[in-house]
């Protein structure tokens, strides 16, 4: 790193040294109160006493620039804000403006929620005080008490619930608000932890399969290469892949527009005409929702049948793909090319079967079966979206199989598929701020949380639950920080309110956040929590990436809210945990822990917090001249470099999952299997549109809903195609009804050919605000979401949904 | 010619439609409700046939990102009856606020959607190059919030040079009207000016007062 | 149609029925110069002073339609090029000219009782005035306005309105015992006056604006509520048929004065106007985006 500061490169907006003199006596108190203080070393009047300090440039109209950070939600990208200060008010959000843009190293430009911010820092709506419920649970009414009563509400009943039943009934839910360290759930999660522990969960509900099927078939998550090496690919698949509007790490949508300048082909596989497909494919393939692993196998059948297939690398180093290959003992059973063919079920997986399925016509299957069979190397990334569905498992364990029969994987330019985290050192690290162990050693799946509420005592392995035979507990407490997934972010909010509604199942609800979210409705304790610009703060990338981004506090929290790391520190007290807790460390001290524990882990580099803070960069990165590709000595040498896996090999068969013994849901090669809802089934006579809810640009999840700008850029609405819409009288604009068993809402419509036929979509994360019937009139998906779970993830099926349509 | 003439460069083959310029602008002016001086038109045409069991979409589409065009002849400046319209050395169009007496007449005349009336202030607004920050040796701040890195600016006649005229992509209107001092490239989608099979999807989002 | 465009339907309806009335008036004047009949009856005070009333008020609508009307001290800066600068500086010469006639009226300013120079000069600016105006919409990115029936359809809103409201104004001023052989060449000519604009109209209607096509533009094409459409055309028929009948009856002396009529027919032509107007500028639609 150079240190040079970009802002002081020469620019006049610098000021000189005299007129900075005179600010500083104006504005300058209020940064100190903040805990920004300024060093010594450029700008001489910005010193604080501690010599802590940071160099500031000053703007004309006396503003003051910081680097940050974006408040790092569960948004997909890490970016860097250019924070205009003045007076103790950001005045102007910009972004990342280091002087090199390479793909080395590339800027961190923030996205449209980044570059809005202010709108939600200032949003009159922020909490501001402790609350304790009046009215029933879930009417949102609620009365202002002290911190002090709030926090010994909070101990005295986790104390209550814990003697009673045991930690085991303590749930701290999965929560993603934060990432930053010293605020978001770990906080929570530590303290329990402490405290003797709360329920344990596994998985996620961006990657519940992705991240279980992946190793399945390759041993490990880390499956990518580093992104720089995109630009080697010759043949890029974005599979259910929407870069260019869910941030998957920032600037990989950067990647894939470099990847195609220099010469790569790239489609998009995706029931809607996403902003990937506009923007970074040269062609579009609509396919019917839940259906991949049929146009998968087809691609197969095309690839296997014109010999197009890697026969080098298959027999080097997978098992599984034909009589040949199969595991001891298990010849006999179904290979790989025996399902594709058809050898035992009689049903050949040809172009025109998949067309039937898939709704793409068998041609077009074909030429891409050849295009990815024969274009080398080529990359099929897949997205989370088509595995948070029924059987999502499926997809995900295709495309790592197309991957391998085509020798993709372990060479630069290639793709290895699966959940794809990042060689090297495995990418970033997410939360380094230690939760310590769990005393409670029973985990469920996350999804099935309510499932605990209801039955807890009764969830054993067949439910998913790992370290123990059954739970020892229904849940009966929830402490929920930095999460909306008590109703909008869970599947089927109708059922998820009335089981919360029910004080005699969950005792207690304790809501920590910056709104008053659909979860914090039904809470009996609300904790007003500041935001990322309030407190010191750390994070590393998404998903990729190659650096360490700081959030310095850019001034107190206003009214009475505090950090998540604080609440829990004064709440550690009144539990007794204090030093235990605190290891006398405040929310800085920790950021220091966290920094000095990357210098000890992926960055020995990194400079001390003091240094970074110093330079103002807001992000300590490391650039990637060669990229590492992932698996490549394994593919050199897998005798002596061999998989995790029970062989060493790449399964194509697996004989783990054979062993399972439920080959219709969890079959040892990737099947199509036709979804629970489906357009192919009974269901679809009373509901015969799909509807997907896809991650959508202004919100990050349920964040952002609130935010002006955000909400006229891209407002909430259903999409629809002319077909659909045409034949239930329904025109742009209208105000229509969606619903099916579960739930209803009424939103406007968006009249589309953009959208396949047959397939609405309905972009996930609207706050849940249901009217005096209960129908929805904001458009949150979760109303119409199945709490069915996967086979063998446990995971969420959120966009499996039939449902229909009509005009309101 | 001759002379100067400051002028946007977009290429609309890459761009995602995110709007994060359309936000960088309305953060860096702090410019009202429903005001966007630049703004994103998502074009789109084409349908759907279906073959057999398959769904063939013969559906394409793209994304403009506008703002004002700083036109060479600036129709909006003709109009005004206030002279409020000035147009600088630079070949930046500006409004002049206190001139403005909010009579909306070059809101008709701007064939980009470009003049943006406050009705708080109750005078027209538009973009304005960001002359502050060109003053101070920057860039303007929806070209360096890009995240496809799709925008840029420089000499119209410099834009050209290097990427050929091109300026009546669909939704924008034929170019003689105004002549605007903007390069785009063309998405493989584009179709021209005036094409009659083409329709800008996201009205709703524009806030197109007509 | 914006709401901020309402305002402009009454302003234009209302400067371009005075204009009317001032065109019409003269003209009128010319064919029955000599029977004194105007003066008689203080028509020329009344349609003058009305006139002047209609433009403060037309003109107090304009300003107030403005956001920043004080900003209005420079609306004469563009004569070069601005059809609204010419606009508002023309709208102010033919007030200033009714105000001159006013005066001229009730002071006798000498001149006025020979050849009506400031009358004449009014008319002029009128018929100027109508034609900027129309101009001022032809603007070349929007089809629907940009063609001559836009002025066609501004001047016949005057010969409409204009002969309309001089008939108002003349059995108003005529009074319970309306000498109506007297009046009947002014009646007469007002009548033929109406009649030419109502073909004009249907014309215009049916011959030009059905053509506009709204093709080439990206937004969608504009359309107007068609209880509008509705409210345009039976009104507009109604009020006809009925000045016809009115004036039919009164000729072959079939039946009573009845006054009443005469407003009521005005009512409903102005009513259609209004809608006619309204209709216009719903149809705003430009090229481009
Ligand atoms: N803007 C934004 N970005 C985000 C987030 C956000 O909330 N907002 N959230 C972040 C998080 S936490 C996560 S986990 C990721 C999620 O990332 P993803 O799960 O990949 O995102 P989705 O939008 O759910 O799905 C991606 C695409 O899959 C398509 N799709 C849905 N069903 C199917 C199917 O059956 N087959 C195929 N082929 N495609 C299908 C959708 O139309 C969509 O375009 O995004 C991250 N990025
Ligand atoms: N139907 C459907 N449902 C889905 C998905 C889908 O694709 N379809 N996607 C799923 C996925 S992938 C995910 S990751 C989940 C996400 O589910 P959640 O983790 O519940 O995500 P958010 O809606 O972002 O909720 C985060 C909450 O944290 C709060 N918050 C933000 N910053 C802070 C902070 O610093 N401190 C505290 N205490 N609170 C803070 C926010 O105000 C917000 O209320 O949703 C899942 N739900
Ligand atoms: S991608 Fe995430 S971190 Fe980056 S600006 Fe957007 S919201 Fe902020
Ligand atoms: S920021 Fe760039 S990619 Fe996004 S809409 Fe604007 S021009 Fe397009
Ligand atoms: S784009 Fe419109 S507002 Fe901008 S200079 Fe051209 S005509 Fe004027
Ligand atoms: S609104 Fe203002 S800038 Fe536009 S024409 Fe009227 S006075 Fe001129
Ligand atoms: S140049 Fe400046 S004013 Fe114009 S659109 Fe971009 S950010 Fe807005
Ligand atoms: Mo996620």
């Amino acid at each position: 790193m150079d240190g040079n500061n970009p802002d002081n490169a020469g620019r006049s907006h610098v000021p000189p040294i005299s007129a900075i003199d005179r600010r500083c006596f104006l504005r300058l108190s209020a940064f100190f109160s903040g805990g920004l203080l300024a060093s010594g070393s450029l700008l001489g009047c910005l010193q604080g006493e501690e010599g802590k300090g940071q160099i500031v440039s000053v703007n004309d109209d006396g503003s003051v620039i910081i680097r940050a950070g974006c408040p790092s939600h569960n948004c997909g990208g890490r970016c860097v804000l250019k924070l205009h200060v003045r007076d103790g008010e950001i005045v102007r959000i910009e972004t990342d403006d280091r002087p090199t843009d390479d793909i080395s190293d590339p800027q961190l430009r923030a996205c449209i929620r980044g570059r809005s911010y202010r709108r939600r820092q200032y949003h009159p709506d922020r909490l501001k005080y402790p609350m304790k419920r009046v009215g029933e649970r879930g009417e949102g009414k609620f009365e202002r008490i002290s911190w002090d009563e709030a926090l010994e509400i909070l101990a005295s009943r986790l104390k209550r619930v814990k003697e009673k039943y045991g930690n085991s009934a303590i749930l701290v839910p999965y929560g993603t608000g934060s990432y930053n360290q010293t605020n978001g759930r770990q906080t929570a999660a530590r303290l329990m932890n402490l405290f003797g522990g709360s329920l344990g969960f596994y998985n996620s509900y961006s990657w519940a399969c992705i991240s279980r099927a992946t190793p399945y078939v390759y041993g490990t998550s880390v499956t990518g290469n580093q992104r720089q090496d995109w630009i080697n690919s010759r043949y890029i698949i974005m599979w259910g892949w929407n870069p260019a509007e869910m941030r998957d790490g920032t600037n990989s949508e950067f990647f894939i527009k470099k990847a195609r300048e220099n010469g790569a082909r790239v489609i998009c596989i995706d029931p809607r005409m996403s902003m990937s497909a506009v923007s970074l494919a040269d062609e579009w393939i609509p396919i019917r929702p839940g259906t991949d692993t049929a146009l998968m196998s087809a691609m197969a059948y095309v690839i296997i049948s014109e010999d197009l297939h890697d026969k080098d690398f298959i027999n080097r180093c997978c098992i599984g793909f034909d009589k040949s290959q199969m595991p001891d003992g298990l010849e006999e059973e179904e290979s790989y090319i025996d399902y594709i063919f058809g050898t035992k079920d009689g049903v050949p997986k040809t172009p025109g079967w998949a067309e039937e399925i898939t709704g793409i016509p068998a041609r077009t299957i074909i030429r891409i079966g050849r295009e990815y069979g024969s274009i080398k190397p080529a990359m099929l990334y897949q997205g989370y979206g088509m595995q948070r569905r029924a059987y999502g498992e499926q997809p995900v364990l295709g495309g790592c199989v197309l991957a391998a029969i085509t020798g993709n994987v372990g060479i630069s330019g290639g793709w290895a598929s699966g959940i794809a985290l990042q060689v090297a050192d495995g990418g970033p690290l997410w939360n380094v701020f230690p939760t310590g162990r769990n005393p409670v050693r029973e985990m469920i799946p996350v999804f099935l949380w309510t499932e605990a509420v209801l039955r807890g005592k009764e969830m054993g392995p067949e439910d998913g639950v790992v370290g123990g035979d059954r739970l020892q507990n229904n849940i009966k407490l929830i402490w929920c920080v930095a999460s909306n997934i008590l109703i909008n972010q869970h599947s089927d909010v109708n059922r998820s309110a009335e089981i919360l509604k029910d004080e005699n199942l969950v005792e207690f609800i304790a809501f920590q956040d910056q709104f008053m979210t659909p979860s914090g409705r039904f809470a009996d304790l609300v904790l007003p929590v500041c935001t990322q610009f309030e407190v010191w703060g750390l994070q590393d990338g998404w998903k990729y990436g190659d650096e360490v981004i700081i959030n310095p506090k850019i001034y107190d929290p206003p009214n009475e809210a505090k950090s998540d790391y604080r609440i829990c520190a004064e709440l550690s007290e009144k539990l007794g945990l204090k030093d235990e807790f605190t290891q006398g460390r405040d929310e800085r001290e920790w950021i220091e822990w966290a920094v000095n524990h990357f210098r000890n882990t992926r960055f020995p580099e990194i400079p001390s917090l003091d240094q970074l803070h110093e330079k103002n960069r807001g992000v300590y990165s490391v650039p990637v001249e060669k990229p590492k590709v992932a698996l490549s000595d394994f593919r050199d040498d897998p005798e002596n470099n061999p998989l995790n896996t029970p062989t060493g090999k790449i399964e194509i068969f697996s004989r783990q999952l054979y062993d399972m013994d439920k080959p219709d849901v969890i079959p040892p090669v990737p099947k199509y299997i036709q979804e629970w809802e489906s357009p192919f089934g009974e269901e679809s006579k009373r509901f015969p549109l799909q509807a997907v809810g896809h991650h959508y640009m202004p919100r990050v999840h349920s964040i952002h809903d609130q935010i002006d700008w955000l909400e006229e850029a891209f407002p909430q609405r259903v999409f629809i195609n002319p077909l659909d819409a045409s034949d239930r009288g329904i025109k742009n604009g209208d105000q229509v009804r969606v619903y099916n068993e579960r739930g209803e809402m009424v939103i406007p419509c968006r009249v589309t050919a953009k959208i396949m036929p047959g397939v609405v979509n309905i972009p996930q994360g609207a706050w849940w605000t249901p009217d005096e019937e209960g129908v929805d009139r904001r458009g949150c998906v979760n109303v119409l979401t199945s709490h069915k779970w996967t086979p063998l993830a446990f995971g969420n099926a959120q966009h499996t949904i039939m449902c229909q349509v009509e005009k309101a | 010619m001759g002379k100067k003439q400051l002028a946007f460069y977009f290429d609309s083959s890459s761009c995602s439609g995110c709007k994060t310029c359309q936000v960088a602008c309305k953060d860096k002016h702090d410019s009202g409700e429903g005001i966007l001086w630049r703004r994103v038109y998502e074009a789109a045409g084409g349908d759907w046939v279906k073959d057999g069991n398959a769904w063939v979409p013969n559906v394409y589409s793209y994304y403009i990102s506008m703002a004002c065009n700083h036109c060479v002849e600036p129709l909006c400046l003709y109009s005004c009856p206030n002279n409020a319209i000035v147009k600088n050395d630079d070949g930046i169009v500006l409004i002049e606020k206190d001139r403005c007496m909010g009579c909306r007449y070059c809101e008709w005349n701007c064939p980009y959607g470009a003049l943006q009336f406050d009705k708080s202030q109750g005078v027209m607004t538009k973009c304005t190059f960001c002359d502050d920050y060109l003053a101070e040796g920057k860039k303007p701040s929806c070209i360096t919030a890009c995240p496809m890195r799709v925008l840029d600016i420089g000499e119209l006649e410099e834009l050209e040079k290097e990427h050929g005229k091109s300026n009546e992509i669909f939704p924008m209107p034929r170019a003689h009207y105004t002549q605007p001092a903007i390069v785009v490239k063309p998405h493989r989608d584009a179709r021209m000016a005036e094409n009659v099979e083409m329709k800008i999807d996201n009205l709703e989002e524009i806030k197109n007062e007509q | 149609m914006n709401s901020n465009e309402w305002p402009l339907v009454f302003f234009t309806l209302l400067s371009q029925m005075t204009a009317g009335i001032i065109i019409i008036s003269f003209i009128v004047g010319l064919f029955v110069r000599n029977s004194e009949l105007l003066s008689d009856f203080e028509l020329k005070r009344n349609y003058f002073f009305v006139s002047l009333v209609l433009m403060v008020i037309a003109l107090a609508i304009s300003f107030f339609h403005l956001s920043a009307p004080l900003q209005s001290v420079f609306a004469l800066a563009n004569l070069q090029t601005s059809w609204l600068s010419r606009e508002i500086f023309c709208m102010s010469m033919f007030t200033f000219l009714i105000a001159v006639c006013c005066a001229a009226v009730k002071f006798g300013i000498p001149g006025i009782s020979g050849l009506p120079y400031w009358h004449i000069a009014a008319a002029f600016t009128g018929l100027l005035l109508v034609w900027i105006m129309a101009r001022l919409y032809m603007i070349p990115i929007v089809p629907a306005w940009n063609n001559y029936a836009t002025m066609i359809g501004f001047f016949t809103s005057i010969f409409l309105l204009g002969g309309v409201a001089l008939l108002v104004i003349l059995v108003v001023t005529g009074g319970k015992s309306f000498p109506f052989d007297q009046l009947k060449p002014v009646m007469w000519a007002l009548i033929v006056v109406v009649s030419l604009a109502v073909v004009a109209k249907l014309l215009n209607v049916f011959l030009f604006q059905s053509g506009i096509s709204f093709t080439g533009g990206s937004l969608p094409p504009p359309e107007a509520p068609f209880s509008w459409h509705v409210i345009h055309v039976i009104f507009f028929v109604a009020g006809f048929f009925l000045l016809a009948y009115w004036a039919y009856s009164q000729m072959q002396h079939t039946e009573l004065y009845r006054p009443q009529m005469v407003y009521l027919s005005f009512a409903l032509l102005f009513v259609s106007e209004i809608f006619g107007r309204a209709i216009f500028y719903a149809l705003y639609y430009r090229l481009g985006m």
